[in-house]
């Protein structure tokens, strides 16, 4: 009986040792990845199919395509769009795309990832290497939107404080992407009223005296006095970097756009005169993310996986990089240019760049766009 | 007893059987229960699904709602936009704006339209053939068209950027001229007033001079000839025109959102894509749905008002050479007045657009500045992202495939449903049938193209029933263009049915022939010229349609108004532009063939007579 008892347990035991061993096993196997044979199945899939906010996908994917001879297809649509097709995709059981490029932190965080249509997924080659958090979910590229200005008319930046915004000398003379229709805009106010104390400290260092508010607090203030003083909302960010730096203007405006419409060749072909806003206080704009995410039920995983690591790398973002304050979040990738140039990227690399701009704070995103956008088209003039 | 009574049931059943034999028997009652099958299905269930979803939580907004969760019913979007804080900029001011933009407008567009459409038919203008086919041809252009140019010629400081044509000739504008309501409506009016001008016209064209020379023999001044006998008789026309203009205007999204948005001044349409963008779907559904009451609030009017008169229209038909006035002395200046009027609103717009594609850098108008790049230019990395010029562009080229492909088979399914429904709705005249056939035909009419859209997409994008997932196909692309303008083929089927008597289909019937032969042998040919006026339209508006279908647009079904779209959103404008002549010049190319072999008139396809 004893005896019995015993052997029983062994059995146990030794069953319970041998479940251990193997999902340790599966843990150790889903950390070390066996990259050979997700190249081997990649290159069996034969392609990519992607959705992406950023045209350049296509520069990266003719690269991808040099190296390991799998196709791209990549599609540029707006970042809702993104999110409203892979939903109603998902929803009728369509499996055609692999990836999504997205900026849409509302639909990222929100809607697609609690859902299921979308996953995160960070290649064992890159661990410990990508910037904490942005690895969950996956943020592979970290853009600069900051306040520019026409620098044939201005020959330095003409204003120093985000306060001097709401001025009667700037009124109607602040042009942005259109927060109505640009989510990531609106992420920016949500930041702004978060950080209330920063920017009644910036208030009371401008105008030499403290805030009267008339709204819960100095970040509210900001919004309400930006929004009454006649700001003007365009399509898009290159709509409002051309309308910002073309020549020959008198009483320019100053916009918020891309930090990347600096580039040398499309200031150029633009023909715009267009600098970065520099020593603004409390900052300069915002760095926000590029989301990379795994579509469910992909045709083409591994070679969505091998793209996803491929564009954490030096030739895969490369297509970005090139652009002045747009980074990688893989640190180890070059930005461009390395040393502050005249013009072109005034400020340095991405830890400069992150002490004049703020993040983006998804958790907040997602909960305050609402009231932040119903409380700047209230007040809009 | 028992026999009895299944005697009674078997008599029941027969009588039952031949009452369905009868109408099995009687085409175009099986006809009008198929197409009405049909119509629930296309119309009303999209209608229904619009209303489910304004009443239905979104992902999106459940973060908002406390205690409800994702797809709960909720009245969260009603009191949003009846009754929250946000309901004055959300609906009430949008509302009063586009009530305001559509009165003035339908106003001015009935007026030019008018006056063009009785110098044309009444009068001794010179060039009349030429000016009636210039004046038609700002309604054939895409709608953004006019207002693009007008912002090249109109931009004031306000935006920034480069200045429009006349601040740089040194001429200060203030802002209401450039953007703002005025522009939109001065924009809106001269697409729209082609309504007025094609009913009105062919109104007066059948309208009997003898009524005339009978008040002017009984005594009555030129004035109240004008105003007792024409326009008597030519309300219905205003009225039918008034009511196009109004509710088409009320659905438009480009020109607003061109020259409103950047200055904060919003109607419901732009409004209702802001919401589906990234605000909450059911609010801009509730727009939608209140957009469709307002429309179909005038025509309620509408018929109202002309209600008894309208059986005026139908009075002539004949051919008469009406007595044409004399302009007189003024006849140069008129005719001058009129040409330089069509040359603003037709050549200028296009010359303007087509500049700015052959122009290297944007504002700057010297000769050094000239490329053929948009063209014809090769690849170049450093340009336009490396697309070559959209003449030797496979994407481009593919696009047009695409586009010309749409047009003819919307045209196609128009014309064919056009005239079944035309055909059900006059030979049934009178039952309920064909009033409850001719009003839901009309309501595709009503619903705002981007809501009806988005309609389709959340419908068709899953199977359904036999129906597979139409999500990406081609075939939803032209069943959701078909749909939306079923009203312009309807009207121009049941006018052209009114017109063809029943004896030649009784002829048809003794001599033997099966209503198949008789479609084909009989009505189709009869109806042939009146089908294909009926196509145009149609065949325009897919071939030019951008709100309806931006949403439903994959790569392999790519439009040249959605590669257009692709290009400003690049803001690479000149590229844009040159799809957009490309498309212009495609649509007037095959409208003129078609006028030509044809002789079909787009007043038909209006179902003007």
């Amino acid at each position: 009986m004893m005896k019995r008892l015993e052997f029983r347990k062994t059995i146990l035991v030794t069953f319970c040792v041998i479940l251990f061993v193997l999902a340790l096993g599966s843990i150790v196997y889903a950390v070390e990845e066996n990259w050979d044979e997700i190249i081997a199945k990649a290159k069996e899939e034969g392609k990519v199919v992607t959705y992406n906010t950023s045209g350049r996908m296509a520069e990266a994917g003719d690269a991808f395509e040099k190296k390991y001879g799998i196709k791209v297809e990549s599609l540029k649509i707006r970042d809702s769009e993104i999110t409203e097709r892979i939903i109603r995709e998902k929803q009728a059981g369509i499996n055609e795309v692999d990836l999504i490029m997205s900026e849409d932190i509302i639909g990222v965080n929100k809607q697609m990832i609690p859902a299921g249509y979308v996953s995160s997924y960070l290649p064992s080659t890159h661990q410990d290497i990508i910037l904490e958090g942005y690895r969950d979910p996956l943020v592979f590229l970290l853009q600069g939107r900051t306040l520019g200005y026409n620098s044939e008319e201005y020959a330095e930046t003409p204003i120093e404080s985000l306060w001097e915004l709401t001025t009667k000398e700037w009124e109607g003379r602040f042009f942005l992407s259109d927060p109505e229709t640009t989510p990531t805009a609106i992420a920016f106010w949500v930041e702004i009223v978060m950080r209330p104390d920063e920017m009644a400290a910036e208030y009371e260092r401008f105008f030499g005296k403290p805030i009267e508010l008339t709204t819960p607090n100095a970040g509210w203030e900001f919004i309400k006095r930006l929004a009454e003083n006649k700001p003007v909302t365009l399509k898009s960010c290159g709509e409002t970097a051309e309308a910002v730096g073309a020549r020959g203007q008198k009483n320019s405006p100053i916009g918020l756009y891309a930090t990347g419409k600096h580039r040398p060749e499309l200031l150029e072909t633009l023909n715009l005169a267009l600098k970065p806003c520099i020593d603004v206080k409390p900052v300069i704009g915002y760095m926000y993310p590029a989301y990379i995410l795994q579509v469910a039920n992909a045709p083409h995983p591994n070679a969505a996986k091998l793209f996803t690591q491929f564009l954490l790398e030096e030739a895969g973002a490369r297509a970005w990089t090139t652009d002045p304050a747009c980074f990688s979040t893989n640190p180890n990738v070059s930005s461009f240019p390395v040393t502050p140039v005249d013009g072109l990227n005034p400020i340095g690399g991405i830890r400069e760049w992150a002490k004049v701009t703020w993040p983006l704070n998804s958790e907040n995103t997602v909960r305050y766009s609402r009231d932040v956008i119903d409380f700047w088209v209230r007040y809009r003039k | 007893m028992k026999f009895q009574q299944r005697e009674v049931e078997f008599l029941f059943l027969e009588r039952n059987w031949n009452r369905v034999r009868r109408i099995i028997a009687n085409p175009p009652l099986t006809l009008s229960i198929v197409l009405l099958i049909l119509l629930i299905y296309l119309v009303i269930a999209p209608l229904f699904s619009m209303v489910e979803s304004a009443l239905t939580l979104s992902d999106r907004d459940s973060i908002y709602v406390v205690g409800e969760q994702v797809g709960d019913f909720t009245n969260y979007y009603l009191k949003r936009t009846f009754v929250g804080n946000m309901s004055d900029i959300l609906f009430y001011k949008p509302l009063r704006n586009t009530l305001m933009v559509n009165f003035t407008m339908s106003i001015l567009a009935l007026f030019i339209g008018s006056i063009l459409a009785w110098l044309v038919v009444r009068t001794d203008l010179l060039f009349k053939r030429i000016i009636a086919n210039l004046a038609i041809i700002p309604y054939v252009l895409p709608s953004w068209t006019l207002a693009l140019a007008w912002i090249t010629v109109f931009k004031n400081r306000r935006l920034g950027g480069v200045s429009g044509i006349l601040e740089y000739l040194g001429i200060n504008l203030p802002d209401w001229i450039s953007f703002g309501p005025v522009a939109i409506i001065i924009v809106m009016a001269l697409h729209y007033y082609a309504f007025s001008f094609l009913l009105i016209g062919s109104a007066l064209r059948s309208l009997d001079p003898t009524l005339e020379e009978a008040a002017l023999v009984l005594g009555a001044n030129r004035r109240v000839t004008i105003r007792r006998i024409i326009f008597a008789l030519i309300t219905p026309a205003i009225f039918s025109a008034w009511l196009l203009t109004i509710s088409r205007g009320i659905g438009t999204f480009a020109a607003p959102c061109l020259l409103g948005t950047p200055v904060n001044y919003h109607l419901l349409s732009t409004k209702l894509y802001s919401n589906l963008l990234t605000g909450s779907p059911g609010v801009s559904y509730i727009i939608a749905v209140v957009m469709i009451a307002l429309s179909s609030l005038f025509i309620f009017l509408n018929q109202r008002i002309i209600g008894k008169r309208k059986s005026y229209v139908t009075v002539t038909g004949k051919a008469f050479q009406p007595k044409l006035v004399a302009l007189k002395k003024w006849r140069y200046l008129v005719t001058s007045l009129v040409i330089i009027f069509l040359i603003l609103v037709v050549f200028l717009p296009i010359f303007v657009l087509g500049i700015e594609t052959v122009m290297k850098v944007k504002g700057n108008y010297s000769f050094s500045n000239f490329t053929l790049h948009s063209w014809l230019g090769k690849s170049d990395p450093n340009i336009a992202y490396g697309d070559p010029g959209i003449l030797r562009n496979p994407y481009v080229l593919g696009a047009l495939w695409n586009s010309i492909k749409l047009g003819v088979s919307v045209a196609f399914f128009c014309g064919i449903s056009g005239l079944l429904i035309g055909y059900t709705v006059v030979r049934l005249r009178g039952s309920k049938l064909s009033t409850i056939l001719d009003q839901i035909s009309f309501i595709p009419y009503l619903i705002p193209s981007i809501a009806f859209g988005a309609i389709y997409l959340s419908l068709f994008a899953q199977p359904r029933g036999f129906i597979p997932s139409l999500y990406g196909t081609f075939t939803l692309l032209i069943l959701v263009t078909t749909v939306k303008n079923l009203p312009f083929a309807t009207r121009a089927g049941i006018s052209g049915m009114m017109q063809l008597g029943h004896e030649i289909e009784e002829a048809g019937i003794i001599a033997g022939a099966s209503w198949f032969t008789r479609m084909r042998r009989l009505i189709f040919p009869l109806q042939s010229n009146n089908i294909t006026s009926g196509m145009q339209l149609p065949f325009i508006t897919a071939m030019r349609e951008l709100s309806l279908l931006v949403i439903l647009i994959t790569p392999k079904t790519r439009l040249l108004t959605t590669v257009t779209f692709k290009y400003t959103d690049y803001n690479n404008y000149s590229m844009a532009n040159a799809v957009l002549l490309l498309n212009i010049f495609v649509i007037l190319a095959i409208m003129y063939l078609l006028r030509k072999f044809t002789g079909s008139d787009l007043a038909k396809g209006l179902g003007g007579q």
